[in-house]
């Protein structure tokens, strides 16, 4: 009998069990068989520890799915670094959520501070803190500002505005802005604003904050998102498309003076459409119904000052890149960036989130939403930004 | 709650390619997970230089995708991935127009291979190198790929039983090229 052939077929684990026996009883009498044995085990093992040197190179596998455009796997690009440093191998291995939670940490910064730090000549933007404080030596020089209080009208997508100016100082020219005057007198009205008094006071519709002077159709307003569950029901399976429904809760924002307007069919919520290029990188456009509080000056053709705060309604619309990878099989981490605008000003909008897709073609979303909203009036540039909590459910055909 | 694409079978993941293009992409990254470190040990090992063998390795997969889209593999993804790649092995080895004939190989290590340090495994490829190509073949599906003796059979178009003797004669062949680094190594 050739053992020599059993010991292999034995470390090769197609050895049966009658011929196991007969081995056995060789082995235990016979030293040179027993050597045969340990050498046939040495090799096995060295082929199996070989084997784990040959993982292909972070570059091949690049190679491979970028030619055919799909996403390249994290957990290929970091197995790639598997020689180098357990540090290089961890970044390596998370790259993804380093680049991504530090460009929208980049992205989401310089919305909220760089572009909302830009100041306009009056630079109403202000704290609230220094405006009280003006607000006091304002009274001292017993200026005489026409007094503004504005809001949308209930129930009507018409903006009008009462002005209540008294009599007196209707045809007073504002003085030209010095070193603190010009800012302070109108923070006075913010603070004290006078109360409404119809009988006493003259009231202007005024043409300033209506919206045919933001070049506003007023009827697009009543546009709504379409009934999701019509959408739902089309038969879209193996299009590469997510539809998403979503809702905003505002977490942070400039404090608003005055109320929102009453009157939107839907409030803080819409809908995403995304064509999913790969498994991480998606397209498409956003549209939503949200209140965006707006503070800003103006003045009438006889060069009376106003300060106007509106709390309205707006449709955007926004051109929508999204980045996301799984996390693992039922949770992925997505940023995204949007750029679009609503008819009286550009939106600027980034977000991060989690995924949680408990099916295949269903998923929840949760995230942070951060957005800046810039608006001319009369040749000035205004912004308005605000940061909310995005919680949505997804559809994907 | 969905199942684990790591947990499906291979028969599973070849369904799943002809899917949509998201199920296809899924299926795809299951099986290089899975297969791509034995397709690559297979690539090196019978090319031998690593920038030659990464690019038909890059080249196996690419055509593995390409090909299963449209046609089902009759064998197991992991005896049609290697099918591919012995192809493109071949092309690349006829292109190359090898002249080396296999007798006159010597069967020993060469002189300018430094063994201190190195364990049995660094020496393993110096060993298989050394074997003839049909052997080296069928040792590298049988110990790197895991292959049975059958579906190595399909692959190089032979018997079940040949590739089996293969496998043992190549094994006592590397035993023999490596016996003294073996028994300095486990000192027995």
């Amino acid at each position: 009998m050739d053992y020599q052939l059993l010991i292999h077929d034995f470390v090769d684990g197609t050895l049966d069990k009658s011929q196991e026996e007969s081995l056995f009883l060789a082995l235990s009498s016979s030293e040179e068989l027993r050597n045969e044995l340990r050498q046939s085990i040495a090799l096995e093992k060295a082929f199996s520890k070989k084997l784990s040197s040959f993982t292909p190179s972070a570059m091949s596998t690049v190679a491979i799915f970028s030619g055919l455009s799909m996403a390249v796997p994290g957990s290929a690009s970091a197995a790639g670094m598997a020689s180098s440093s357990k540090t290089i191998a961890f970044i390596s291995k998370h790259i993804n959520i380093i680049i991504s939670s530090l460009t929208t940490a980049l992205v989401a910064t310089a919305v909220f501070f760089g572009v909302n730090s830009i100041k306009t000549e009056d630079d109403i933007s202000l704290p609230v803190s220094q405006l009280v404080n003006r607000n006091i030596d304002l009274a001292n020089n017993d200026f005489n500002i026409p007094r503004i209080y504005s809001t949308e009208v209930p129930e009507t997508t018409v903006k009008t505005v009462y002005s209540i100016i008294p009599s007196e100082n209707k045809n007073d020219l504002l003085m030209p802005p010095d070193d603190n005057s010009d800012i302070s007198s109108l923070s006075a009205i913010i603070e004290k604003p006078e109360p409404l008094n119809l009988v006493d006071s003259k009231i202007y519709h005024s043409t300033i904050l209506t919206r045919k002077d933001f070049n506003y159709d007023s009827h697009n307003l009543t546009l709504n998102p379409a009934n999701p569950q019509m959408i739902t029901d089309f038969d879209l399976k193996g299009l590469g498309l997510s539809i998403e429904i979503h809702g905003n809760q505002s977490i942070f924002q400039q404090k608003a003076e005055v109320p929102q307007s009453s009157n939107p069919l839907f409030s803080n919520s819409g809908i995403t459409l995304l064509y999913n290029f790969n498994q991480n990188l998606s397209a498409g456009f956003d549209i939503r119904q949200e209140f965006i509080y707006q503070r800003f000056e103006g003045s009438d053709d006889e060069g009376n000052q106003f300060l106007y705060k509106q709390y309205p309604n707006y449709i955007t619309l926004s051109a929508a890149l999204r980045y996301g990878f799984a996390i693992n099989d039922w949770l992925g981490f997505y940023s995204q960036l949007m750029a679009g605008g609503t008819v009286t000003g550009g939106v600027l909008r980034s977000g991060i989130g989690l995924k949680f897709h408990p099916y295949e073609n269903y998923n929840l979303l949760i995230g942070l939403d951060g957005m800046v909203f810039g608006y001319k009036h009369q040749n000035n540039f205004y912004t308005s930004s605000k940061l909310g909590l995005n919680f949505g459910v997804g559809f994907n055909f | 709650m969905k199942r684990k694409i790591s947990k499906y079978t291979d028969e599973e993941l070849l369904s799943l390619l002809k899917g949509s293009r998201k199920e296809s992409e899924e299926a795809f990254t299951e099986i290089y997970d899975r297969y791509a470190l034995k397709v690559n040990a297979y690539c090196r090992t019978i090319i031998g230089n690593k920038d030659q063998a990464e690019d038909i390795f890059q080249e196996t997969f690419i055509r593995f995708y390409q090909n299963v889209r449209s046609e089902h593999p009759n064998s197991t993804i992991i005896g049609y991935l290697i099918k591919i790649a012995r192809n493109l092995c071949l092309n690349f080895k006829r292109d190359k127009k090898q002249t080396v004939s296999i007798e006159n190989i010597d069967f020993s290590i060469p002189a300018d291979v430094s063994f201190e340090d190195k364990e049995l495994s660094d020496l393993i490829l110096v060993a298989i190198d050394l074997l003839d190509n049909e052997t080296k073949e069928v040792i590298t599906m049988r110990v790197f790929n895991d292959m049975s003796y059958n579906e190595i059979a399909d692959t190089m178009g032979i018997t079940s039983a040949r590739a089996r003797y293969l496998v043992f004669n190549g094994k006592q062949k590397i035993k023999q090229i490596l016996d003294p680094y073996i028994k300095d190594i486990y000192k027995y």
